[in-house]
């Protein structure tokens, strides 16, 4: 898959300790009073990199920032604090020529294509649009065709069928399939999608996933697929990267989330996955639901909820560690969990020095 | 006696098209404790089938034929009046994104305890410990107890939502898509609690859901429906590992199995049949990569392929 | 290509003007219009009227075979100052609301997209149009420029968009939230590219429908402004016509010829615009539809 030119970064992104906090308004009476603002802390460090041609998975509950940080990465929303890298520069960089390059490079696709399709433009303005406004001059014959190679790709053919149609004329499957197309047009290097799938039913979603994995095949494209789903981010991914209130609590190969985690979190999510299986295992789900990310607990942020927290947990917050090859976790006692996991032996600790720990 | 049994249902709609035949000649039954899961893609009448159960059918919908009984009583033959007092004590439903339908303006038990005076001959105070009883019941801490749903989180709310099902104490709950809008968390959550009460009251449960997991772990019986009928009904286990309907092989290749090998996810060509004029012979042959030349003109009838399993196959033997 | 392309549009406008004649409010409404329109325009032709020829009957006369509408305090004939005033009530109605819309518009969804400082002084601006007694500010305004048919237009257009803008940035407010305008941004389109091409078009069918209603507005304060003295004396209009006949005491000496005609013409005219109004919203934003 690592297929490296001349004169090009290995990673396509580098994502390092990323902040994105957001200040909530507070009730007029607050404002009154002089009380503080409030900040949600929806991204609050994140650092992972991508490289050329690989998935990685974000996973995580509602409130983890998994979507604020895609957002981040294409500078849909100013990032707070660290650095969000594309090519090897910072994606909030202010040159002209250079955004013009990232807009076409970096494409995103959305969740709910009832909402991502502007119901007043027609199909054949939807998928030509990054063209048309691309700062490039297209002529009309170029951009229709390429239109119509672009929604054969994504598989609605034939695609003059489709091309005069506005998007109420449409089913969802449809929908996503034309948001998809116009994602391709720009043969982006990298595409960040956001849970593109949660919407559709089994049959669709797995036509949606082929075609993302078709043109990670074709086009070496590299995803950031962000997913409340652990077995869509097990089956489509290369790693995956789970996330609990803006930070990344573990990431490691897709294995992680079959089972060979080490995380007490990530631990918890794969227990809740319902399977298929007749009589399921006696699980431990955990109590509650996520908290605020307004007011975070001192220390380890899930030890209020970890079933293994330990005093060490509320004093300090763990560090993203290395594990084992690929594989890092946020938690102070990731060894321990790690040899029950049965996922191998640990591995000597000796931090970025060691090969096997590079992320 | 069955607790439910539903015989050769038929729901239309009329709707400027022609009539929708929404659901087309279904039959499954319940017994008391006992959970079926209705599965398929959108528009496979799996929600239509419910809400005829529950003669909740909203008005361009009729019940063309077949009958249901809920302990022997021809459900269809009551007048509205007799079916709102039954609707709430012997059926109820929780609905997804239920939890957005509580009154923003109301505390949460006070929308429960109004929904028990307009049942049940009851005192404020009698209404307000049955409360706080179903509060103990859905594990809602009782320190919420005068809260408003903005101060209670979506699966707290759903959890009120399904206490205020459960207010009457019916026999059968019906659950459509129960917790399809929430967190993988608060969705084991929820599952669990309805499994944890069903096992104590004996509760029968339709579990309406698209993903087939789901109906793995909390159900005894499945019945795979397309295209307005059932495809194939039986046991959990019995369907899902040894699926005989063409439709349900598909359809469990388009879900991944992470306890299983990673094998990318494959979809089913084609699109769901039009319920206005639906294909002669089986309503799958068109997208059926089995389908022989019978499959085009007749339709076929359920076939028993070992005890309580049935499929909707011509060659559903051949297949088990 | 093309050629499909203009098909497509044309099936979708077919499709908002077969709704429009499935409705019965909305044929009311056209029939009326067209009627004042065929009135204002193709009138005047055939009925052969000057306003500023006085005394061609009697004072105050009563409707009769020579005067079908009678006559008034100046002997000139109602009926004619009626067809003839038509087009001053219509231009104004039309022209003035033109002028809000594109205020409006421009102000609202600027304010609604922008939103931060550049939302709060554009809403202070529109509250204080909103909150200021309007009829005192087009007597003030009106009285500045001086009376004639354009400058009514104008000083009605500047002093009635403020609510155009106030529905204008509701919208924008939602519409910028939904998921089509990030896209936009993502794929780097600029400001005013997603302001004209994915606001404007989710905005327009909302303003439009409340436009057709401001121009019955618009009408309204034309008479307003004539019967209080400030219309163009040198055009006839239902305005100035009602501002004679109150002059005339008209009401205390019975001549009920002088005022009903243009008080029916004004109020018929205003229903036309409003019955049109409600119906465009209705097949324009069918969210409503169902209420």
């Amino acid at each position: 898959m690592k297929q490296v030119r001349e004169g090009m970064t290995e990673h396509i992104v580098d994502v390092r300790d990323l902040k994105v906090h957001f200040e909530i308004r507070r009730s007029f009476l607050d404002t009154l009073l002089g009380r503080n603002k409030a900040t949600v802390k929806a991204v609050d460090g994140v650092t992972f990199s991508l490289r050329r041609g690989e998935i990685l998975s974000l996973v995580g509950e509602s409130g983890s920032g998994k979507t604020t940080t895609g957002r981040a990465i294409l500078n849909l929303v100013a990032k707070s604090g660290g650095e969000a890298l594309f090519d090897g520069a910072s994606v909030s960089n202010r040159d002209r020529e250079w955004n013009r390059m990232f807009r076409k490079k970096a494409q995103m696709i959305f969740q709910d294509p009832y909402q991502s399709l502007n119901p007043k433009d027609m199909i054949v303005d939807i998928v030509s649009e990054p063209l048309r406004i691309d700062g490039d001059h297209h002529d009309q014959e170029e951009l229709l065709a390429r239109t119509v190679e672009a929604l054969e790709f994504a598989g609605l053919k034939p695609a003059e069928t489709y091309l005069y149609k506005y998007p109420n004329e449409l089913s969802g499957g449809q929908r996503q399939r034309v948001a998809i197309a116009a994602a391709f047009i720009l043969s982006p290097d990298f595409i960040v999608a956001d849970e593109p799938v949660s919407m559709l039913d089994a049959s669709v979603r797995a036509d949606i996933l082929n075609l993302m994995v078709k043109m990670r095949e074709t086009k070496n494209t590299s995803y950031l697929f962000i997913t409340h789903d652990l077995s869509l981010a097990w089956l489509i991914s290369d790693r995956v990267a789970i996330m609990y209130l803006g930070k990344i609590m573990e990431i490691g190969s897709h294995r992680i989330v079959a089972g060979s985690c080490v995380h007490p979190y990530s631990r918890a999510l794969v227990d809740a996955l319902p399977t298929m299986e007749e009589k399921p295992r006696e699980r431990a789900l955990l109590k509650g639901e996520t908290p605020s990310p307004v007011k975070l607990p001192p220390g380890c942020r899930f030890s209020p909820r970890c079933s293994h927290v330990r005093p060490q947990c509320t004093r300090e917050e763990p560090e993203l560690r290395c594990v084992g090859e690929g594989h890092w976790a946020a938690c102070h006692f990731a060894e321990e969990f790690l040899s029950k996991s049965g996922a191998g032996d640990p591995v000597p600790l000796q931090g970025e020095e060691n090969p096997s720990c590079a992320q | 006696m069955k607790l439910l049994e539903v015989r050769n249902l038929k729901t239309y709609f009329d709707t400027r098209e022609g009539v929708v035949r929404a659901v087309d000649d279904v039959s499954f039954s319940l017994e008391k404790g006992e959970a079926i899961g209705l599965v398929g893609e959108s528009g496979c009448g799996k929600t239509t089938t419910a809400l005829s159960v529950l003669q909740l059918l909203p008005k361009e919908g009729r019940i063309a034929g077949g009958e249901i009984l809920l302990n022997g009583e021809d459900f269809a033959a009551k007048s509205e009046e007799e079916l709102r007092k039954h609707r709430w004590r012997d059926v109820s439903i929780v609905f997804q994104g239920a939890m957005n339908a509580l009154n923003p303006v109301m505390k949460v038990s006070r929308q429960i305890a109004e929904a028990l005076l307009l049942h049940e001959e009851l005192t404020e105070e009698e209404a307000r410990r049955r409360v706080l009883a179903l509060f103990d019941l859905v594990e809602i801490s009782s320190s919420l107890v005068d809260c408003y749903p903005h101060e209670f989180s979506g699966g707290m709310r759903q959890r009120a939502m399904i206490a205020m099902a459960l207010a009457c104490g019916p026999k059968l709950i019906v659950g459509d898509e129960p917790t399809t809008a929430l967190d993988v968390m608060v969705q084991a959550q929820i599952l669990a609690l309805l499994g944890k009460l069903r096992r104590e009251f004996g509760m029968a449960m339709i579990l309406i859901t698209h993903d087939l997991s789901i109906v793995g772990a909390n159900c005894d019986q499945v019945a795979v429906m397309y295209g307005g009928k059932v495809a194939e009904i039986g046991p959990v286990g019995k369907v899902l590992r040894n699926p005989c309907h063409p439709y349900t092989q598909r359809l469990l290749k388009a879900f991944p199995d992470i306890r299983g090998e990673r094998e990318m996810v494959q979809s089913i060509p084609g699109f769901p049949p039009n319920l206005v004029t639906p294909p002669p012979g089986c309503r799958f042959s068109p997208r059926c990569d089995a389908a022989r030349e019978i499959c085009f003109s007749r339709e076929p009838a359920m076939r028993c392929v070992e005890p309580g399993h049935e499929a909707a196959c011509h060659f559903a033997e051949e297949r088990s | 290509m093309e050629n499909a392309k203009k098909l497509a549009l044309h099936r979708k406008r077919k499709q908002f003007v077969e709704a429009l004649f499935r409705s019965k409010m909305s044929l009311v409404g056209l029939a009326i219009l067209v009627f004042f329109v065929l009135l204002a325009f193709v009138g005047p032709l055939l009925y052969d009227y000057d306003h500023q020829e006085y005394g061609a009957g009697e004072m105050l006369e009563p409707p009769s075979k020579a005067f079908l509408l009678g006559t008034d305090d100046l002997g000139r004939d109602v009926l004619g100052e009626l067809i003839h005033g038509a087009k001053t009530s219509l231009i104004v109605g039309v022209l003035a609301t033109l002028i809000s819309m594109v205020i409006g518009t421009v102000v609202g969804i600027s304010s609604g997209y922008f939103g931060g400082r550049i939302d709060a002084f554009l809403m202070r601006v529109t509250d204080a149009f909103l909150v200021l007694p309007w009829l005192p500010l087009m007597l003030v305004l009106a009285a500045l420029l001086g009376s004639s048919l354009w400058n009514i237009v104008v000083v009605i257009g500047v002093t009635s968009w403020a609510g155009t803008a106030r529905l204008a940035r509701a919208q924008t407010l939602s519409v910028k939230e939904r998921q089509f305008v990030e896209r936009a941004r993502s794929i780097g389109a600029g400001h005013v590219y997603i302001m004209r091409k994915k606001i404007l078009p989710n905005v327009f069918p909302l303003i439009f429908s409340n436009t057709v209603l401001v121009s019955a507005v618009a009408i309204l304060s034309e008479t307003t402004l004539s019967f209080l003295g400030m219309g163009d004396v040198l055009r006839p209009s239902w305005g100035m016509m009602l501002h004679y006949a109150f002059e005339a005491g008209a009401v205390s000496v019975g001549a009920y010829w002088f005022f009903v005609p243009p008080g029916v013409c004004i109020i018929l005219l205003v229903l036309g615009f409003a019955f049109l109004g409600h119906s465009f919203d209705e097949i324009l934003n069918p969210a409503l539809r169902r209420r």
